[in-house]
Parts: structure tokens; C-alpha cells; sequence
């Protein structure tokens, strides 16, 4: 994207300013209409379903808002406020070291993987190559100090899962980032668009404020992020109300198809991994011990509401094959759990 | 290198992990097939375990497995148990109260998973609470620092801590945290405090007028504390005009308003009671009003007392709750709570002659009870204060104070039935009494925990008044 591209972008921005407080004014008058009118409509209410369907989609949405704006400040921080020295200086060059390291960020940009999706965005654009972002992205969730407090609040020190959760989410991270590094052409596995932004030139070629760029950037960011959340939590909660979770709770004490059903409740349910543990916590009663591993490892990495964000920024095919890895080794922990625990 | 060769080298690279993953999933999948069902954890309270019966130790295996059956279940110490199984949980149900301070180890056999046939050995062990009691322990008359301690300790008697103490403690009744204290004041009436054992708190309890309190319990679980209370001339014993409160029962709930209140009888009048407990098991009181009659009632919810007839005496309840000792003039009775039948409890005879009967305790085992009484022994004392237990079949000495000198006081049975503390005056001619308005006690009383099952003299110590907690 050259100079053209910036002024395009611009002038769009401030469209979608404009449309956006249209559209904001307009919703809030109609809720407000809607809301005088419902008197006459008496006893009437949205069928049981639907309404399921808008409380799940909305827990999924007030639980991720918060760490999504955070990690996008972040984001922000990392791409505008933080020179690249401070950053690139503490990671060694010895790339499987580098990646080690890099596994190990989350323990200073403590969000959920809702908030490190934008964090990995602007960490592609400092200067990681997308398997370092792609390590980052997948150790950051449960590598971070909120998620394994409130996985020791739910499951304590003692036992396999929280040693389970940290080792899983290490190797994951390291092997899908070895894995990807193998790659020859790193650009081909983000989005053409994503690419494309990360192709533009220098902004110091083009000086502007860093408080403007800032604001570019939020705007930018949420543009392309808040859909995908949306849509993402919208699927998730259309999913759990047309599948029962009575299905999924029969195949809780079975030593296979707990792992299966947890990798599917994980997937559908779309929790944040800050507070996931707390989720599953009433479970662990029913499901065996390398299952509940399975949910933590999982789902903080492979869901509904995440496959949809990271699409903004890697190719379908990245996807399906992080899937296929993720799986695999949450499922080879979870099974070792539940033969040695 | 070609672009190509590359891309084929993160292909193989991502082929090869895919493969080797899939192949160790495999190979854990078939082990845990063929390892069938384990036991991951079990949950037992082992203090609810030895005060009530027909506790429950879940067990959790790692899978859901084939229904389990009592038969397949052992328990050592051996105790009767039931087994039942939903999933992946199975209940062993405890019949009878466990024993305190006690390692149980339950092993299940036969135990298949119902997703394969190999069969497994569940194998758990729990160790049951140690007992908890208090007793109270007055200071020798004339001691330069004449304070009263409430002392507690478990039923070896070796570390006594000393909780509470005070000037003329007449009674108290402890609860989760706390004691509730009666102290005698100089005109000898009676101050109620509650103190708590965390910290040296002391709330005074506001009575409803100056009076005394007497036959002090507590139903801690409950957070109830009852008494009864006497005013006026009824507190000093004299006669006159009608006091506002004469052997009044009362009851404080400690969980909520801290209030000393009436409790109601059928007439809904403030009941005046000759003889008073809580039932163990819940918050349901059993009172004997002045005219004889027998009522239960629960403070905690609205309602009638529900009337259980009249009798000439109200003595205690079973450990388990479930009968009364009631009397009449033919002797005394255990009256059953669940459906109100009666059996009447004949002392036998213990080497040909019929002792003569003090205070009766049932046990909870069925009709068998202890009971004090003056035996014949042959000796030229000819009878010892003697500790009786009787299955109505054949009875057997359980203790005998030494010496044929003393005396039993009274009993009180532990919650599991595993002990009885007596209380006793080693030497009844050289007792000397302390002196109280209230609960006077001989100098030299003491109380001997002793083993229901062997007779065995777990401790002695010196004190009355012991509350099993």
C-alpha cells in the first residue's frame, strides 16, 4: 500500500466514522421506539431459544471485549510506542531458542487469545516472522500469569492439570512454531490483505504524529477484529443451543470420547482462557482428569470465536493445519493424563 | 534450494509430526483400554462419619463403570456397608458411625469399566476425626487465683488446652468457634456470655430479667443454645407470688439474633420444663413439661410441639436420635421416635442378683445401654458403683469406680457410641463440695473416658461436665 493507499484509507476511515455514528444513533432510537412499543405487545417475547441463543452470544462477546481492546492497545504499543530495539534485543537468534523465549511473552501482555490475535498482528508487522507470531499466538493464552492463576484457583498446584495445561500449551506453541518455520515462503500463510499491510512502507517515511497513528491503527484494528468477533460468538452460541450439551456430558467418563467431547465443548463454548478453568470446574467431576487438560489446552487455542479472528490474519490452510496439529497433541496429553493419573 | 524442494520439506516436516502423533495416540488409546477402570479420587467427611450414621464415601473411578454391589465391597475395621454406582461414581454407604481416629480402608473387587472386561481393584483408605470433648474444671476452694477452666481435649487426655477461664463458671455448651459460658454472680444469679475461641471476644447474652440458669446445651450444628430460666423467688428456691419465668425453657439461636427467647407449648405459653434436650441428628427439642407430658418441637420452624405422651421421668435420647428414654412407674421405657413403640428395658440379674439402677444411656445399637448401678460384688463392701452393659440378653460389667468407695455421677456417650464418659466421685465419704449455688460438684470429681467395646480406661481426668464435640 503506498501514499495513494494511505489517503484511500483515510478518507475511508473518516466514512466509516460517519457511518458508524449514523448507524450507532439510528440503533440506539430504534431500541428506544422498540422499547415504547412493547406494552402492546403484551406477554409476547422472543422464543426460549432465541433468547439462549442472544445470552450465550453476548457472555461470549462481554467475557472477550475487554482483553480484544487490551490486546489491541497493546498492539498498538508494541507496533507505535515501543522502539524495535527493546523488543527484538532480548530475543536470541538461535531461532528454537528465539521461539522459547517468545513463548514466554505472554507472562508480560497477560490477555486472553481473543486480545494476543491483534498483539501477533502487530508483532508480524515489528518484524517476527509469522511462525514466531504464530508461536506467540498459541503459547500466549495459557503462558500468562492470569491464566495460570485462575487455573490454580480452580484445580490447585497439586494434580496433573495445571502441569498439564503449561506443558501443553509450551510444546504446542513450539512445535506448530518449528513446524511453520520449515515454511519457505512465510507471507503465504497470512491473508493476502494482512500481507499486504505488512508490506507497507515505514511510517517514518511518511511522518505523523505517533498519537494519530495510534488512533489509525485502533480504528484499523477494531475495523477488522470486532466482526469477526461478533459473527465468531454469534456461531458459537447458535451452536451450543442446537447442541445439546446433555449430548456431550454422556460421553464425559468414556477414556476416548472424553477427550473428543471435550475438544468439541471446547470448540463450541469459545471461553476465554482467563476464566475457562472456572468453566470447567464443575465438569471435572464427571470427565476424566486428561480431558479437563484436553478443554485447557484446546480451547484457548482452537474454538469458533478464535478460528473466526484468526482468519483476519492467516490463510484457511494455516488453519486447518494448526487444527490438526492442536488436536492431535492435546489429545496424545490428554490420553497419557488419563493412563497415568 | 529450490522454492520446491522447501515446500516439500515443511510437507514431510508437517507429515512426519501428524503421523508420529497420530501413532502415539494410538498406542496410549489401546493402554488405556486394556488399563480398564481406575480410581481417581474419593470424598469422605471423617468428622460427619463418626457422629452420624449412614455416611456416604464417594468414590470416583476414571470412567464409567458396570454396576457395583454391596457383595463386591470390604471394609477393614470391619463395619456394615452398602454399595451402589451411577457412572463413573460409587456410594458405600456406613451403616453405623465409624470410629474415631480410626484408618478405614474400603476395597472394592470386580470392578469392570463398561466400555471393556478387564476388571480392576478399587483400593481407598480415609482416617476418621479424633474426639473432641470439653470439660470443665473448677479451681480448688480457697485457691489464691480461684479461676474455672473449661478444658479441651481428646479422649487420651494427654494434650489439654485450656480454652476459657473464669471466676464460678457454672456451666457452658461449646459450639463451632465458641463457647457459651454461665457464671455465677455474687448474689448467685446467673450471667450468660458467648466467648469465642478464636480471640478473647466476650458478648454478653442479654437475659430476659435477673434469674438463673440451669441444664445448659447447645446444638451446635444448629447454632442453638437452650437452658432453662428462672426468676424471682423461683430462682432463689422460695415460695411467694408466681415468678414471670420458673424453669422456663429458652432457646438463643446463635446463627442469627443472639436473643434469648421462650419456647412455646401446645397451649402457646412459654414452656416451664422439668427435664429438657436437643435430639441429636437436628435442631428438634424433646421436653418434659411440669405435668409429665412429652412434646417435640423444633425452635428453628413454625408449629405445635407434636405430644408424645405422659411419663414420670424424661431421661436422654440415643446417639443417633432415633429413640428416648422416657419412665413410669414400672421403670423406665426407650421410646421410638420413628413409630412411637415403646420397650420397656428390665435391668437383668449379674451373678444371680438384680443390681440396683442409677442414670440409664442407650448406646444406639439396638436395646443396649449402659447403665449405673450398685452391684453386688461378695466383697466386704458389698456393692460397687459399677458401669453396666446390657443388650437385654446378658449383661456385663463394663467399669467399676475402684475400691467400692465412689460413685457415678452421670454418663454421657459419645456421639458414635464409642466411648462413655463417666462421671465420678472416687470417694464418696471424703468429698467434699465446692460449694456452687448451681451444678455444685464434689472437690474430687473426675471423669473416666471409658471404651464401650473392651471396658478399657482410655483416661481420666479431673473434671465434669463433658461435652463430646
Amino acid at each position: 500500500m503506498g501514499i495513494r493507499g494511505i489517503e484511500r484509507s483515510r478518507v475511508h476511515t473518516r466514512t466509516g466514522i460517519v457511518a458508524g455514528l449514523v448507524v450507532g444513533v439510528g440503533g440506539l432510537v430504534a431500541i428506544l421506539v422498540i422499547r415504547s412499543l412493547t406494552p402492546v405487545f403484551g406477554a409476547w417475547s422472543l422464543p426460549n431459544r432465541v433468547q439462549d441463543l442472544l445470552t450465550l452470544s453476548i457472555s461470549v462477546i462481554i467475557e472477550s471485549l475487554p482483553f480484544v481492546l487490551l490486546g489491541i492497545v497493546l498492539s498498538i504499543a508494541v507496533q507505535v510506542w515501543i522502539p524495535d530495539r527493546y523488543i527484538m534485543k532480548i530475543l536470541p537468534r538461535n531461532p528454537v531458542l528465539r521461539r522459547v523465549v517468545i513463548s514466554f511473552l505472554g507472562m508480560f501482555f497477560p490477555v486472553c487469545e481473543c486480545g494476543n490475535l491483534p498483539l501477533a498482528r502487530g508483532l508480524i508487522v515489528k518484524g517476527f516472522t509469522v511462525s514466531e507470531s504464530i508461536t506467540f499466538l498459541l503459547a500466549a493464552p495459557i503462558l500468562n500469569p492470569i491464566t495460570i492463576v485462575t487455573t490454580s484457583q480452580a484445580f490447585g498446584f497439586d494434580g496433573w492439570i495445571l502441569f498439564a495445561r503449561l506443558v501443553g500449551g509450551f510444546a504446542v506453541a513450539n512445535i506448530l512454531g518449528w513446524l511453520f518455520s520449515k515454511h519457505p515462503d512465510q507471507d503465504s500463510l497470512l491473508t493476502a490483505r494482512f500481507a499486504a499491510e505488512c508490506r507497507m512502507p515505514d511510517p517514518h517515511e511518511h511522518p505523523q504524529t505517533k498519537w494519530r497513528k495510534s488512533v489509525e491503527l485502533f480504528t484499523h484494528e477494531t475495523a477488522i477484529i470486532m466482526p469477526a468477533l461478533f459473527i465468531g460468538s454469534l456461531v458459537a452460541g447458535a451452536v451450543q443451543v442446537i447442541v445439546p450439551r446433555a449430548v456431550l456430558l454422556n460421553l464425559g467418563s468414556n477414556p476416548v470420547w472424553s477427550v473428543v467431547a471435550m475438544m468439541v465443548l471446547a470448540f463450541v463454548i469459545s471461553v476465554c482462557s482467563n476464566v475457562d478453568s472456572f468453566f470447567i470446574l464443575p465438569f471435572a467431576s464427571t470427565f476424566m482428569p486428561g480431558s479437563i487438560a484436553v478443554f485447557l489446552i484446546f480451547g484457548p487455542i482452537v474454538d469458533i470465536k478464535m478460528l473466526s479472528l484468526m482468519r483476519t490474519t492467516f490463510r484457511s490452510k494455516v488453519l486447518v493445519q494448526i487444527t490438526v496439529v492442536v488436536a492431535l497433541i492435546s489429545a496424545l496429553l490428554g490420553l497419557v493424563i488419563n493412563y497415568v493419573a | 534450494m529450490t522454492p520446491t524442494s522447501t515446500d516439500g520439506r515443511f510437507r514431510r516436516a508437517f507429515a512426519a509430526t501428524v503421523v508420529t502423533l497420530v501413532v502415539l495416540c494410538s498406542v496410549f488409546l489401546a493402554l488405556g483400554y486394556l488399563q480398564g477402570a481406575k480410581l481417581s479420587s474419593g470424598q469422605v467427611d471423617p468428622a460427619t462419619v463418626v457422629a452420624q450414621s449412614g455416611q456416604q464415601l464417594r468414590l470416583f473411578a476414571n470412567q464409567s463403570v458396570a454396576p457395583v454391589t454391596t457383595g463386591q465391597v470390604s471394609v477393614t475395621p470391619a463395619t456394615r456397608v452398602t454399595a451402589s454406582s451411577q457412572g463413573a461414581d460409587i456410594s458405600v454407604q456406613f451403616a453405623d458411625r465409624l470410629d474415631y481416629g480410626t484408618t478405614y480402608t474400603v476395597t472394592i473387587k470386580n470392578v469392570r469399566s463398561i466400555y471393556g472386561q478387564r476388571s480392576s481393584t478399587f483400593r481407598y483408605s480415609f482416617s476418621t476425626a479424633a474426639a473432641n470433648l470439653y470439660f470443665l474444671d473448677r479451681a480448688a476452694p480457697g485457691a489464691a487465683d480461684p479461676l474455672d477452666t473449661i478444658v479441651q481435649t481428646g479422649v487420651a487426655g494427654r494434650s489439654q488446652k485450656v480454652v476459657y477461664s473464669a471466676r464460678h463458671i457454672q456451666s457452658f455448651a461449646p459450639f463451632p468457634g465458641a463457647l457459651a459460658v454461665v457464671t455465677l454472680n455474687d448474689d448467685n444469679t446467673s450471667t450468660l456470655s458467648l466467648v469465642s475461641l478464636k480471640g478473647a471476644g466476650v458478648e454478653p447474652v442479654l437475659l430476659p430479667t435477673t434469674g438463673v440458669i440451669d441444664n445448659v446445651q447447645s446444638n451446635a450444628e444448629a447454632g442453638l443454645l437452650g437452658f432453662t430460666f428462672s426468676s424471682g423467688a423461683a430462682a432463689s428456691g422460695g415460695g411467694g407470688p408466681d415468678p414471670q419465668y420458673s424453669n422456663t425453657l429458652m432457646t438463643v439461636d446463635f446463627n442469627s439474633t443472639h436473643t434469648v427467647q421462650p419456647e412455646l407449648g401446645p397451649d402457646g405459653q412459654p414452656m416451664r420444663v422439668r427435664s429438657w434436650f436437643f435430639l441429636p441428628g437436628g435442631s428438634s427439642i424433646v421436653a418434659q413439661a411440669l405435668d409429665g407430658s412429652v412434646t417435640v418441637t423444633d425452635p428453628t420452624t413454625p408449629g405445635k410441639p407434636v405430644s408424645l405422651g405422659r411419663y414420670s421421668s424424661l431421661s436422654g435420647s440415643s446417639p443417633d436420635g432415633k429413640s428416648i428414654l422416657v419412665g413410669d412407674a414400672a421403670g423406665r421405657l426407650a421410646y421410638s421416635l420413628s413409630n412411637g413403640a415403646t420397650t420397656r428395658l428390665e435391668p437383668l440379674a449379674i451373678g444371680g442378683v438384680v443390681p440396683s439402677g442409677g442414670d440409664v444411656a442407650l448406646t444406639g445399637n439396638g436395646m443396649t445401654r449402659l447403665q449405673s448401678a450398685a452391684v453386688a460384688n461378695g466383697r466386704p463392701t458389698p456393692f460397687a458403683a459399677s458401669l453396666v452393659i446390657d443388650d437385654g440378653k446378658k449383661p456385663r460389667i463394663l467399669y467399676e469406680i475402684p475400691g467400692d468407695i465412689g460413685s457415678i455421677e452421670s454418663l454421657s456417650v459419645s456421639p458414635n457410641s464409642q466411648y462413655v464418659a463417666i462421671e465420678e466421685i472416687p470417694d464418696v465419704s471424703a468429698s467434699v463440695s465446692d460449694g456452687y449455688s448451681r451444678d455444685a460438684r464434689s472437690t474430687s470429681v473426675a471423669t473416666a473416658i471409658v471404651d464401650i467395646a473392651t471396658g478399657e480406661v482410655v483416661s481420666i481426668v479431673s473434671g465434669f461436665g463433658v461435652v463430646w464435640q
